[in-house]
């Protein structure tokens, strides 16, 4: 099994510092994530799930070394990115690349499409110079761009077709895994299932990776094979697609997934709807941090973490009451 | 049903190919030229300029030439070009305050000097002057705020510090006192407007740097700054590809209106007389003529040109500087 | 490019000047409404931006009323004119640019039906806010940091209600926090940055219910929130459905929003409403290609599907619309002979369900055969 994975991220950690006074010094930190594992097989799709302040993107991010991890460890084949040097880390770049949100701010607005794909694959030499205007057209192709696009400007272009371009600038580097943070959830509705068909296609062409980060739960369902439900910087429930959907376990996940609404008017879900707000991440309650809005709350869930626990069908979840079950 | 579809993407496809592509900077350039006070802006400067370089070409005086008048003939000659005529001392005398005629247009100046020429002059010394400090300003404005905003952490700290404490620098007194030591060095009035422009570059190169280093800092955490990182762009082509092309607008429209408010810091200067002095005509020596009540109340053709050309270049630097930055950002003009 | 310049000239003078006339005449914005029981009834309204570019027909002849009580959902894309719609009932379209340059807003005031579009100033302050209110989308932004949350609730109170003393108010401001499920102590004494994502919004909504409105707008009212907190409003808002005796009119892009809130459901597309029908009709026998699409190009929990379906290409560009159906040329049962003609006619599919599609209409008639094709 461990062979398959292409990525397998251990107990990483990432604290913000919280800065005060006139002499800067640390006052406490926001703990965005807090202790997460997890693995991506290769040629599968990670779903991450969550609300806003989960530590989702900060775990995308800190993945490509855009901020610097507290502790813990990402292999991605065979070697650590957390503790990579500065050379190990630029040959590293090309194997994971990201997909951002906002295709509005992710586009250099003062540089050419063609320049924007092919930047990174001069820096790399990825191909001979002689091969490169068709290797860039060939990307460009791959993602639904059309080839006359290669010396137009960002501005020229409506969302759909920016995220494209940011697209097939993470695909020409040939990476191996793709972090798409949100890469949807800006777009229109319509503009979003063709990027998610593009990158479905994507991966079965190149066998691409993706770990997909997206606070949609329909879309995450749509496209992953393992999901992750996160909230405070911890996985709370982490199982198959099929089985976390079917079956959910943690109460978070349950009344998340109660409240996406259903496009259906005869259909009436029996909601759970949770109480209160997340709590800071500065502050997070102690114990199991759910507990403040847990239906279910029992003492223990107070003053005990819950363990991250199989409990078969690799269905892992953090929760004191499967242990009562 | 697929032919429609095919149909529409060849219709789709040669509307995209007959559209004119312009590129970002084209653009700028055609929403400047949309701005009308913008183009007067450029007209007045490019006015001015040519008046300033092309004029004392023709002009047949020259920036210090004092002309005489002789009482018994009424003739009018130049001290440098005729200075044989200079010898009936009882009746030659400095044709000062001159009225204004086909040979002297705006008349002569307390000290006999022409004074339509010595405007062209004064422009050409005050554009020079402004330009120059501009310049000094913006490379070490940029430089330092780049630096600042790039880097961060402990260097940003002691720049921002250092931009701080050169805030707090009154200017004015600073001047008066550079001024009074230039004099104590005995440094000659040609050398001393190269002494200006550098110690003006030099104390306000701060507030540039402040406002490159927000700038910096804004583009830094742009999503396409942080895909050239995870592409493993390295430090010097994201500086010179990504950070310096867009922090561009920003500079570029601070530096025309810097252009417009040195010409005026360097007349208040030699207004107040630590600036450039005579014999070397500026905008602001030519206003300081005021100074004299006679000049003030009778001899408008003295200050009120330089006054005018003064108005003029501030203005239209101004109009430049907005038109620019309306072109560049047309969010921002609402 | 001249004509352009010359138009937008012509049209915001024509702007000003409405803008400035005072004693409008009763009788120019008096109506009646076609039907007593609706509040509002838009008829072929037409907005448009008078841009530099050329006229952006953001809404192009839009038809649909809002009944008395009930809730309207109104779907689509960005750009497709939905927002411009409850502007222009609002009247607070950015001028000079956006006017409304045709059509009828019939409003069913308590004395006398009115269009809004020719309403004057004055009147229009007092509809708005008073009788109209609306929920925004960012709730950030929709409240004065420098002013705690009490404070701004009776504002607006003593705005409307001058006579109101001060006991009164500050019952009525509990009574309003307490509406909308927010009964913490001293909450009327907080700042807005004091409060979270959720919250804000159940103040503005708070706002948006203090004069007892008879129409409220809700323009993306969850839109900006996470799942949890959406479902929170969402089930807050339906609840206040029964409590107040109000309509109100929901925009939103997401579909699953509406089926859960709306009793009716306009799609637009492109500034024109393609499809209008009871919840049932669009979400059961969805008819226009567009709607169709639109339904079957979100994956759905729980369900499996193979492919999404996905609408290709883009919407439009908004200058130089053509006069053939907007949707041709992304459609899948276009057909260049007869779509290519005129823009398609809304046409009654049952008493309740409206389409605007040529194809849809020939689907019915030959009972579904056209799909062969």
């Amino acid at each position: 099994m461990a062979t398959d994975n292409i990525l397998e991220v251990r107990n990483m950690v990432k604290h913000y510092p919280i800065k005060a006074g006139v002499f800067q010094h640390t006052v406490g930190h926001v703990k965005s994530v807090d202790g997460v594992s997890f693995n991506i097989g290769r040629g599968k799709t990670f779903g991450l799930v969550g609300e806003s302040g989960c530590g989702k993107t900060t775990i995308g991010r800190t993945l490509l070394r855009l901020t610097e991890p507290t502790s813990g460890e990402a292999i991605l084949n065979g070697k650590d990115i957390f503790k990579m040097k500065k050379r190990e880390l630029k040959e590293m770049r090309p194997h994971v690349q990201m997909i951002f949100q906002d295709p509005y701010s992710s586009l250099d607005p003062r540089m050419p499409v063609g320049e924007i794909i092919g930047e990174a694959v001069k820096e790399h030499n990825i191909v001979s110079k002689a091969d490169y205007r068709d290797y860039v057209l060939n990307i460009m192709e791959d993602c639904g761009l059309r080839t006359y696009y290669i010396d137009r400007y960002p501005h020229e272009f409506s969302g759909g077709q920016r995220q494209r371009i940011c697209i097939a600038r993470a695909l020409a580097l040939n990476p191996s895994l793709i972090v798409a943070d949100e890469p949807v959830s800006a777009l229109d509705v319509s503009i979003q299932a063709q990027v998610i068909n593009l990158m479905r296609d994507l991966q079965e062409k190149r066998n691409l990776s993706y770990l997909f980060i997206s606070h949609d739960l329909s879309v995450v369902e749509y496209i992953s094979d393992v999901v992750g439900v996160m909230y405070l910087g911890n996985l709370v429930e982490m199982a198959p697609k099929k089985e976390l959907f079917k079956n959910p376990q943690h109460p978070y996940t349950k009344a998340l997934l109660s409240a996406v609404p259903i496009p259906d008017p005869d259909v009436k879900m029996k909601r759970i709807i949770l109480e209160g707000d997340i709590p800071s991440p500065a502050n997070p309650p102690s114990g199991c941090k759910f507990h403040t809005r847990c239906p279910y709350a029992k003492p223990i869930c107070k003053e005990k973490v819950p363990e991250f626990k199989d409990y078969g069908n690799d269905h892992q979840i953090a929760c004191h009451l499967m242990d009562e079950k | 049903m697929a032919e429609i579809q095919s149909i529409n993407e060849q219709e789709v496809i040669e509307h995209e190919k007959s559209q004119v592509v312009y590129t970002p900077g084209q653009l700028v350039i055609k929403r400047f030229f949309r701005n009308k006070l913008a183009i007067l802006g450029l007209g007045i400067i490019i006015a001015v300029v040519l008046f300033a370089v092309i004029g004392p070409m023709i002009s047949p005086h020259g920036e210090s030439e004092i002309f005489y008048k002789n009482d018994s003939t009424g003739e009018i000659f130049s001290g440098t070009k005729e200075p044989e005529k200079l010898k009936d001392i009882a009746n030659v005398g400095v044709y000062v305050k001159g009225e204004m005629d086909s040979q002297f247009w705006l008349g002569t100046d307390a000290n006999g000097m022409d004074t339509f020429t010595r405007l062209m002059y004064g422009c050409r010394i005050s554009l020079m002057f402004s330009i120059v400090v501009t310049i000094i300003e913006m490379l070490l404005g940029i430089t330092l705020g780049g630096i600042a905003g790039y880097y961060g952490g402990k260097v940003d700290m002691i720049i921002m510090r250092l931009v701080e404490i050169f805030y707090c620098i009154p200017f004015v007194p600073l001047m008066l006192l550079v001024s009074t030591m230039m004099v104590a060095f005995g440094i000659l009035p040609e050398q001393k407007i190269y002494w200006l422009m550098m110690i003006m570059g030099f104390f306000n190169w701060s507030g540039v740097a402040r406002m490159v280093r927000g700038q910096v800092l804004t583009i830094r955490e742009m999503d396409y700054m942080q895909a050239a990182e995870a592409g493993g762009i390295s430090v010097r082509r994201k500086i010179f590809k990504h950070l310096i092309p867009n922090a561009m607008p920003v500079i570029i429209v601070m530096a025309s209106m810097d252009l417009g408010s040195f010409i005026l810091t360097e007349s208040t200067l030699s207004y107040l007389g630590v600036g450039i002095s005579t014999p070397f005509a500026s905008l602001g020596t030519m206003i300081q003529a005021v100074n004299q009540s006679v000049i003030l109340k009778n001899y408008l053709n003295l200050w009120i040109p330089p006054g005018i050309m003064l108005l003029l270049i501030v203005l239209a630097f101004n109009f430049i500087g907005d038109g620019l930055r309306d072109a560049f950002d047309p969010k921002m003009k609402r | 490019m001249k004509e352009i310049k010359a138009l937008n000239k012509k049209m915001y003078k024509k702007f000003n000047q409405e803008k400035k006339r005072n004693n409008v005449p009763e009788s120019e914005y008096v109506t009646e409404m076609r039907n007593p029981q609706n509040i509002v009834e838009f008829d072929n309204l037409k907005t448009y931006f008078y841009t530099d570019q050329g006229t952006v027909k953001a809404v192009d002849g839009v038809t649909f009323e809002i009944p008395m009580g009930k809730t309207i959902g109104i779907v689509g894309e960005s750009g497709c004119g939905k927002s411009v719609t409850s502007l222009s009932l609002m009247r607070l379209l950015q001028g000079p640019q956006g006017q409304i340059s045709g059509g009828e807003i019939r409003y069913n005031r308590d004395e006398q039906p009115v269009d809004i579009a020719k309403v004057p100033v004055k009147l229009m302050q007092k509809i708005r806010g008073n009788e109209i209110s609306m929920i925004f989308q960012e709730p950030m932004t929709s409240l004065n940091p420098v002013f705690t949350i009490g404070d701004q609730l009776s504002e607006i109170l003593k705005l409307h209600n001058p006579d109101m003393d001060k006991k009164d108010m500050e019952e009525r401001v509990i009574e309003l926090l307490r509406l909308v499920g927010i009964v913490r102590d001293g909450i009327s004494d907080s700042y807005p940055h004091e409060l979270s994502g959720g919250m804000k919004q159940r103040v503005v909504i708070a706002m948006a219910l203090a004069c007892n409105p008879r129409l409220i707008i809700a323009d993306e009212p969850t839109t900006a929130l996470d799942v949890t907190i959406q479902a929170q409003i969402l089930d807050l808002l339906r609840n206040l459905k029964d409590k107040i005796n109000a309509s109100i009119m929901l925009i939103t892009h997401d579909l699953g929003v509406v089926a859960e809130m709306a009793d009716y459901v306009v799609v637009m597309y492109a500034g024109r409403v393609v499809e209008q029908g009871t919840a049932q009709d669009i979400f059961h026998n969805p008819a226009h290609p567009y709607t169709v699409g639109l339904m079957k190009s979100r994956p759905v929990l729980n369900e499996e599907i193979g492919r999404l379906y996905s609408i290709p290409g883009n919407v439009p560009n908004p200058i130089n619309m053509p006069s053939h159906c907007y949707f041709k040329n992304r459609c899948e049962k276009g057909v260049e002979k007869i779509c290519g003609g005129e823009y398609p006619p809304m046409i009654d599919l049952s008493e309740t369900h409206k389409v605007a599609c040529y194809r849809c209409n020939e689907a019915v008639q030959e009972g579904g055969e056209a799909d062969g094709n």
